[in-house]
């Protein structure tokens, strides 16, 4: 499992260091105070980044943070005499409230992704103007900072001072980065990027890792605002909640490289200071005030158009080449992950009764009752639009019933959500598959076996997975590059890796060849005689019948048929189903081979 | 003191104004409709047309009105140009790249105004600034309400011009399924390209009216986007009849915001309204809008 590399972050802050020593010295104060404004942006955009990049979360509004920083400081400065280094941290406290608030509904409801932004663009105006019209703030004339040589009020003769502290900041922000990049939350962040769907089936709480990694953004995002507000000794709304501030972060982000660690970095390096070469050192009138902000727009555009994963990202291959380490021993068994014990054969595991579900007009499924026995496959054939993937959307938490029970292992599951059926036991796989496009074979289970394992006990658990299912040669190369078969493989072992009880697998042989559904059939096969409880709907008929000791026949939304494949092959309801009435008299019945 | 007389002054200001940014957010719509493209720079555009208007009558003399026509052209042919060269590359990219390569666009439109123009307030004098019509006792500005009418009239056309006619057909079915649009012999890309230049064009018209009554600033542009944004979220993307009401209750909510409340607050009930109808109506308040 890679995260962010260390030696990268540490060379930055060789740089920043090595570039705080010497350009105040070597170019005077002008690029001193140019070089405390570049570092600024780039600590913001590392910050921002944590949602816009690792997250996948962008915001258009992080000025609002920046902005609440700045006022909360002042504010508790002014009125009560607090220290700016308190008030930097109380002003983070409440930007981290301002983000639950943000981020709530946005991703309570898993609105879109620019639902988010532009809500965050809404909350920030609402704060640009609100704060306008509150006199204890300066209202819209803004305030002046009392000016004096006290560092404990944040007050420095030295201006070198703000210099070293930006400079702490950023690096404090870069190793930060890294650090979170390798935990488990980091990890979670970046499947969520990659693919929502796939992080909640593998048991990941989306709601509090999104809300988390505003959170952290948002304090770091404050503490910068705190840290401008002292520097320039003034405050007024738009210069602390300016929608081109926010604008500014993307723009810095997405041309230095979003994702990326060093992108953040390396945008505001590049331009910040390119900016302010052209607006003095070549035209020097005031006619040309705007040139910076042309060179940035250019810059943003020329970077989409030319070179979509910024400055970093393609002088890295999107700093992540999937390098193929030396080759490991075999794992011992002694390391394999313990399992949860079986559950005794024979009990009921799941309970369905009368589950009901529309959407808008189509009753996709009617009252549709059903049990699974511990350490049975239960098959759940029927047409298309039988109702089968919504079953097992209700089932899996992605879909609610409107009305039915649903219970497993005797407790009530309907209404829980993705990642909460998923740590109760239930695992699924996705029909049409669902990869992290970005992750390679190996990160993937590895990610899912997070959830449930210690670190140790999830890498284990991920290999002996990738070697039981023929993945294990593939573990380093990316999801996006797997053949289908392989990605079917994958869904499966990735259920796995959460550690079910029982596991839903949602058409895995379809499109496959009759020899990759031999392979799968096998291995399905070999799962219960491991003890674990599988239900599964197929359009390869014969497959069901082969595995399944009972098959549960849908059409239209409701259960026409349960039982043995024989019977139900040869029920006349379930052949009119496939194949109309007139044919059923004619129909072939296939001869199932004796399940155990 | 708020009177009966005021508010009914307010409602009709805001109403009227409302229809100027209503055509504002219909171009927006229309543009994202068979786009599927949010243009971040579209604001920014219609200030290119407003210092165009401020140019054309310092050189020539020429009314606001009259200028409509003559920026015409030239919007659309920069529509025209920023399709293909800008937005077309990336239109299979997903919505928040796209949005990053139009703040792109505002950002040096924003910048290259600043230099040309300077930071100052440019307007255009005119006879008709002061101008206003009583009406018992309520006040209509007539610049105002001359650009109520232009925007209906244009508003009304294009109406008629999608709902009417053969080209009409082709916009509709592209936005409504671009590659059902292709099978059936629809030139998508033909289409697109127009309906975006277009999109661009009818906002000199928005430019010659505000011009009569307005000043501008390089810094209008993204106000102006996001204004159009936000009335078009508020009717639903895509929805064109939904972008035309939210236009007005945007223009009436401004209005009365600025009756009742601190003239520097008011501002933030609009944002209130925005971000309540991002999140409890992502689809706009008729519903009728895609999923945002």
């Amino acid at each position: 499992m890679k995260g962010y590399s260390i030696r990268q972050a540490i060379a930055a802050a060789v740089l920043i260091w090595a570039a705080v020593l010497m350009v105040p010295e070597l170019l005077g104060i002008h690029w001193g105070n140019v070089l405390v404004l570049t570092l600024l942006w780039a600590y913001l955009c590392v910050a921002w980044n944590l949602t816009g990049g690792m997250l996948g979360q962008i915001s258009f509004g992080h000025a609002a943070f920046f902005g609440i920083g700045a006022y909360a400081s002042t504010a508790l400065l002014i009125r009560f005499g607090l220290s700016p280094w308190l008030g930097m941290l109380a002003g983070g406290a409440v930007a981290v409230l301002a983000a639950f608030l943000v981020g709530y509904i946005p991703f309570r409801w898993r609105l879109t992704h620019l639902v988010f932004a532009l809500f965050t663009m809404a909350f920030d105006f609402v704060l640009l103007y609100l704060v306008g019209g509150l006199s204890f703030l300066g209202d819209v004339n803004g305030l002046y900072l009392p000016v004096g040589t006290d560092p404990w009020m944040f007050q420095f003769a030295d201006r070198s001072f703000y210099l070293t502290t930006i400079a702490a900041l950023l690096t404090l922000a870069l190793f930060l980065t890294v650090a979170l990049s390798r935990t488990a939350t980091g990890q979670f962040w970046r499947a969520i990027r990659e693919n929502e769907e796939a992080a909640a089936a593998v048991g990941i709480n989306l709601f509090r890792m999104k809300q988390a990694g505003l959170a952290i953004s948002a304090f770091l995002t404050a503490l910068g605002g705190t840290f401008y507000v002292q520097y320039v000794a003034f405050i007024d709304p738009h210069s602390a909640f300016g929608m081109d501030i926010a604008i500014k972060l993307i723009l810095f982000t997405v041309v230095g490289g979003i994702g990326t660690l060093l992108g953040p970095l390396a945008g505001a390096v590049v331009l910040v200071p390119l900016g302010e070469i052209l607006r003095t050192e070549l035209t020097g009138g005031p006619g040309f005030a705007g040139i910076s902000g042309l060179v940035y727009g250019i810059a943003l555009i020329g970077v989409i158009l030319a070179a979509p994963h910024g400055l970093v990202g393609s002088f890295t291959g999107r700093g992540r080449k999937a390098a193929v380490p030396a080759e490991e021993g075999e794992p011992s068994p002694g390391v394999a992950a313990p399992e949860k014990p079986a559950a005794p054969s024979g009990g009921t595991l799941l309970e369905v009764a009368g589950l009901d579900k529309r959407f808008g007009g189509v009753h996709a499924v009617k009252d549709v009752s059903f049990t699974v026995e511990a350490g049975e496959i239960l098959g759940i054939i029927g047409p298309n639009g039988a109702g089968k993937t919504t079953v097992f959307a209700m089932l899996s938490g992605f879909q609610q019933p409107d009305s039915g029970r649903i219970r497993f292992l005797g407790r009530p599951i309907e209404g829980l959500e993705p990642h909460q059926a998923c740590r109760a036991g239930i695992a699924r796989t996705f029909q049409i598959t669902q990869t992290f496009p970005g992750f390679t074979v190996l990160e993937t289970v590895t990610t899912a076996a997070w959830a449930g394992h210690s670190r140790h006990a999830a890498d284990a658990a991920a290999r002996r997975l990738l070697q039981e299912t023929g993945l294990w040669p593939r573990r380093h190369i990316l999801c996006a590059n797997l053949t289908l078969a392989e990605q079917r493989r994958l869904e499966i072992a990735r259920a796995l890796a959460t550690q079910p009880r029982m596991l839903l697998l949602d058409e895995v042989m379809a499109g496959l060849t009759p020899t990759e559904i031999q392979e799968v059939v096998a291995y399905v096969a070999g799962l219960r005689e491991r003890g674990l409880t599988v239900v599964m709907t197929e359009h390869v008929v014969r497959v069901v019948m082969n595995l399944c000791r009972r098959v549960l026949v849908l059409d239209a939304g409701e259960v026409i048929a349960l039982g043995t494949p024989e019977a139900v092959s040869r029920d006349p309801k379930v052949i009119e189903a496939y194949l109309g009435r007139k044919s059923a008299s004619s129909m072939q019945v296939p001869a199932p081979a004796s399940s155990s | 003191m708020i009177t009966g007389t005021l508010l009914v002054q307010a409602l009709i200001s805001g109403l009227l104004m409302g229809g100027i940014y209503a055509l504002v957010a219909l171009a927006l719509a229309l543009a994202f409709g068979v786009l599927r493209v949010l243009n971040f720079a579209h604001g920014d555009l219609l200030m290119v047309a407003m210092y165009g208007a401020v140019v054309l009558h310092r050189w020539l003399g020429l009314h606001p009105y009259g200028s409509i026509l003559v920026l015409a052209v030239p919007m659309l042919l920069l529509g025209w140009a920023m399709f293909v060269g800008l937005i077309r590359p990336v239109q299979r990219a997903g919505v928040l790249v796209q949005a990053q390569m139009t703040l792109g666009v505002s950002f040096v439109i924003q910048s290259a105004a600043l230099m040309i123009f300077g930071a100052d307030l440019l307007n255009i004098r005119t006879d008709l600034e002061m101008s206003v019509l009583r009406v018992a006792g309520v006040v209509v500005s007539i610049p105002l309400a001359v650009g109520f009418a232009v925007s209906l009239l244009i508003s009304g056309i294009l109406s008629w011009a999608l709902l009417g006619t053969d080209a009409g057909r082709r916009v509709r079915a592209t936005a409504q399924d671009p590659d059902m649009a292709r099978l059936c012999g629809v030139d998508v890309e033909r289409t697109q390209r127009w309906v975006f230049a277009l999109s661009v064009a009818l906002l000199a018209g928005v430019a010659g009216c505000l011009m009569t009554f307005t000043y501008v600033v390089p810094t209008a542009g993204l106000q102006y986007s996001v204004l159009a944004l936000l009335v078009v979220m508020l009717g639903g993307l895509g929805d064109l009849k939904g972008a035309f009401l939210g236009g007005l209750l945007i223009g009436v909510a401004e209005a009365l915001a600025g009756v009742f409340l601190n003239s520097a607050v008011g501002p933030a009930v609009i944002y209130v309204l925005f971000g309540l109808t991002l999140l409890f109506r992502p689809r706009g308040l008729f519903s009728r809008g895609m999923e945002a």
